[in-house]
């Protein structure tokens, strides 16, 4: 040990012992119950005053059906397989589309956001088609590609890619660049530049735009399910909730609803929340 | 009319692992002269930098002349709107002067921010190790020299760490650490100190100047802090504001280990710190 730096040392390491932050986080059972204690007391109230309105009698059970019958409905068509593939063809399509958004819309997100003759050529047109419905896309869909899983396909592909572009372009934009010169600094160039400092710093961003995109899919499945009908296409959940519109089957209608959103909302939680907090707790955006 | 640039490039080769001397702390004390025969580290001759152009055009930077001693330590000292950003960006190869000549000596010097610049998604060893990564350093080396590395700055321990864990002070640390990864003759810092309080800066002072000493670096330190730069300092600069010129030298020969509340330090800062003023009041309302 050095005489002279000894006594700098621990004084400094009592300054840094006082100052670090060592937040413990709660264990997990209890964080899980913080959670879902609320949203669990939701779904309750919420089922309590639909069945409250049906016992009410204001209305006829084949306009209202009491929760009880839809739940008998699920099990039956779980206990015959339906469910398993409704749910299954639908996330398939769903997934596939996504995906196919995510490789087109990320590259465009770029041109847009680098090149600048292409941002002022479509930016603007990007943004703006996020807000165009995509249910739009199924008439040149039937008409291009008749009822096949292409026109499904393009619905989801054209519905999710604005927001994934969308997303790139913010996440590139709100850069701050202060790294840019530290990266430029430390002697990063172009390659080097984006791997180690640009796309890192933008990943929040791009996980964001992914998380909307993911919701736009699912809703243009679902828009491009309920209006394509064919033997050829299969059952989806959307195609589950026409066949529900045309036997006039209230339960079964509100059954096929409940399970998309359902979906919808498990991929969700299950997928995009603990990658967005796992990302955010990394970089101390959200506290512990 | 443009000028010569020559920021010479660094060698395409690994930085060689320059292991740290951690036994001679004691040995502050430079003996006087041995500086002024040094060569230059650092020279810009006749810079200036003008932003824009025609009648909005902004002369930053004007006809400055200023030669850095190897191994000396240099701090660059003025209100707002002397340049001294654009000083370091033209020493770090980040911006080229529209006249004028600058030279640095032994590569791409390395620069430390106010607020560290540390990449928030790395950890504090990750972060230490980007600058050897970029230079292709092999891994087995980097581990070895980010340890020894983080050992000089007292944060052994705090590698798996991530940056919003430490205090700034802390921080600031880990940013020396990396800059002194990169293997630079010349260390560039950037009102490093400003925003930490003054027990941290305090520490860091002494940190900083022991580090100086053990890795023989050239330290050109900007600051607008009087009694940091005397406390830190072999000389130093005083710069005008708008437009940014060299305005008066001090070559501060005080004894080392120095203490920011020296009685000696303390005259010297206040003879500087009126010569501050009075650079201020010229820009006043008369």
């Amino acid at each position: 040990m050095v005489v002279a730096d000894a006594p700098l040392e621990v004084l400094e390491s009592g300054l840094d012992a006082l100052e670090f932050s060592r937040v413990a986080a709660p264990p997990r059972w209890r964080r899980v119950v913080t959670v879902a204690l609320p949203k669990v007391c939701a779904v309750v109230v919420l089922i309590g005053a639909w069945q409250l309105v049906v016992s009410l009698g204001m209305k006829p059970t084949y306009v209202i059906p009491p929760p009880l019958d839809v739940w008998h409905d699920f099990t039956d068509l779980l206990g015959t397989g339906q469910i398993t593939e409704m749910i299954w063809t639908s996330l398939r399509r769903g997934v596939v589309g996504y995906l196919a958004a995510i490789a087109i819309g990320t590259p465009l997100g770029l041109l847009i956001a680098r090149v600048r003759f292409v941002r002022l050529a479509i930016g603007s047109l990007v943004a703006g088609l996020q807000t165009l419905p995509s249910v739009v896309w199924v008439i040149p869909g039937v008409i291009w590609f008749g009822l096949t899983e292409t026109t499904i396909y393009l619905v989801v592909i054209l519905g999710a890619v604005p927001s994934v572009a969308q997303g790139v372009v913010s996440a590139l934009d709100s850069q701050p660049p202060l790294l840019l010169r530290v990266g430029r600094s430390m002697g990063a160039r172009g390659v080097a530049l984006y791997w180690h400092i640009i796309l890192p710093g933008a990943l929040p961003g791009y996980l964001a735009g992914l998380k909307q995109a993911w919701s736009f899919s699912w809703r243009s499945l679902m828009a491009a399910e309920i209006i394509t009908q064919s033997p050829d296409l299969g059952f989806g959940l959307g195609q589950q909730l026409n066949n529900a519109q045309v036997q006039s089957d209230m339960t079964l209608a509100l059954m096929a609803i409940l399970l998309i959103l359902v979906v919808g909302v498990a991929v969700d939680s299950l997928v995009f929340a603990p990658l967005d907090r796992a990302v955010r707790r990394r970089r101390g955006l959200e506290a512990a | 009319m443009t000028g010569a640039v020559t920021v010479p490039a660094r060698a395409s080769a690994p930085p060689v692992d320059r292991p740290v001397p951690g036994g001679q702390t004691a040995a502050f004390g430079r003996e006087p002269g041995r500086l002024d025969a040094a060569p230059a580290a650092v020279a810009l001759e006749a810079v200036t930098r003008v932003y824009g152009s025609g009648a909005g055009a902004l002369l930053a930077v004007d006809r400055v002349d200023l030669r850095v001693r190897r191994g000396e330590f240099l701090c660059l000292l003025g209100a707002s709107g002397c340049g001294k950003s654009t000083l370091l960006s033209l020493m770090a190869g980040l911006d080229v002067p529209t006249v004028g000549t600058v030279r640095v000596e032994g590569g791409r010097p390395a620069l430390v921010f106010q607020d560290g610049g540390l990449l928030p998604w790395l950890t504090v060893e990750r972060n230490v190790e980007l600058p050897m990564r970029l230079g292709g350093v092999p891994r087995h080396e980097r581990r070895a020299h980010t340890e020894r590395l983080l050992r000089l700055v007292h944060l052994n321990g705090f590698g798996q760490s991530r940056p919003h864990q430490l205090s700034g002070g802390m921080r600031q640390r880990v940013a020396l650490a990396r800059a002194l990864a990169q293997q630079a003759d010349v260390l560039l810092m950037d009102e490093p100190f400003a925003a930490l309080d003054a027990i941290t800066r305090d520490i860091l002072h002494e940190d900083l100047a022991r580090i100086q000493a053990a890795a023989a670096a050239t330290v050109v330190f900007v600051t607008h802090n009087v009694r940091e730069a005397v406390r830190l300092g072999d000389r130093l600069v005083l710069l005008t504001s708008r437009p940014g010129r060299v305005s008066q030298e001090w070559e501060i020969d005080l004894p080392r280990p120095r203490r920011l509340d020296d009685t000696a330090g303390a005259a010297l800062a206040q003879d500087i710190t009126d010569s501050l003023r009075a650079e201020i009041s010229r820009h006043g309302r008369r």
